[in-house]
């Protein structure tokens, strides 16, 4: 299972045909979660990243409310124990709630790689959907959500489910 | 060596610029530093990076084949590169993070 970066590329076609006056950040930045998340998913989401237990990219565009949108899901471990596999109770006894991992996963730590030049991805992202109005960032994994946007950070509680789910939405109502 | 050579990565490379690693999907980072940037600069002594082409890329693309070029041959290279864009101006000084960051 290997990271195609065509899928990025098929899907930024799609939402530029849908909606063509998306600004370059916006659609780089659409692209990018995707390439992002897929390269996540190889490297932390299953034990062996040659297993090919799959993923599934969605774009989506909203006329209506002129959003453009991407999710990415796996099926993998989850953030949670990707986390603690690599921090073990460190980690447990700093966060309580499934959401305070994934907050702490978006703003930047080192997982499994532990290497300091990574994670610049989240980092991308965050700085995108926190520049304008209308952007979010959603993370869904082990038993929690957390979106970010504009002066936003929101943290719930889900049912659990396996994998993560990771959507980036960008509405530009200025523009066709 | 001859002075300068323009790289124009959505073009000569790819319009879909792939993961860091090769091991990890087609057209890494590190395949493009070894395969493009570090053959180029035995060559030249400065790389034009024209942005403009690329449909679709990462952040750890950047980070491997710039500040992992950094990371192998120091600092010094990067004065020998310049980035050339009209379309993504809000990328360079991102770009330049990454490098800085990737040391």
């Amino acid at each position: 299972m290997r990271v195609d970066p065509r899928v990025a590329q098929r899907i930024n076609r799609f939402l530029r045909a849908r909606h063509p006056a998306l600004d370059m950040y916006e659609v780089d930045s659409l692209g990018l979660a995707i390439n992002e998340c897929l390269e996540n998913v190889r490297q932390h989401a299953y034990e062996n990243p040659d297993w090919n237990e799959g993923w599934f990219v969605v774009g989506l565009y909203d006329d209506e409310k002129k959003r453009s949108s991407v999710a990415i899901l796996d099926f993998g471990v989850g953030i949670r124990a990707t986390l603690r596999r690599q921090f073990g109770d460190f980690l447990g006894n700093l966060f309580r709630e499934p959401a305070d991992y994934l907050e702490r996963a978006i703003k930047g730590i080192r997982t499994a790689t532990g290497k300091a030049h990574r994670g610049q991805g989240f980092k991308f992202l965050r700085e995108f959907v926190g520049a304008e109005d209308g952007r979010f960032l959603h993370v869904l994994s082990s038993g929690g959500m957390v979106t970010v946007g504009r002066d936003l950070l929101k943290k719930l509680s889900t049912p659990t489910f396996r994998g993560t789910i990771v959507c980036l939405e960008t509405t530009n109502r200025a523009k066709s | 060596m001859k002075a300068v050579k323009h790289i124009d990565i959505g073009s000569d490379y790819s319009p879909a610029l792939g993961p860091r690693y090769r091991a990890d999907g087609d057209f890494s980072g590190e395949a493009f530093r070894e395969e493009v940037l570090e053959p180029a600069l035995d060559d030249y002594e400065t790389l034009v990076i024209h942005l403009d082409n690329i449909e679709t890329f990462s952040a750890s693309f950047f980070e491997e084949a710039f500040g992992g070029l950094a990371r192998k041959h120091g600092t010094s290279v990067l004065g020998r590169l310049l980035f050339d864009t009209e379309v993504r101006a809000y990328l360079l000084p991102k770009i330049e993070a990454w490098i800085r960051e990737a040391l």
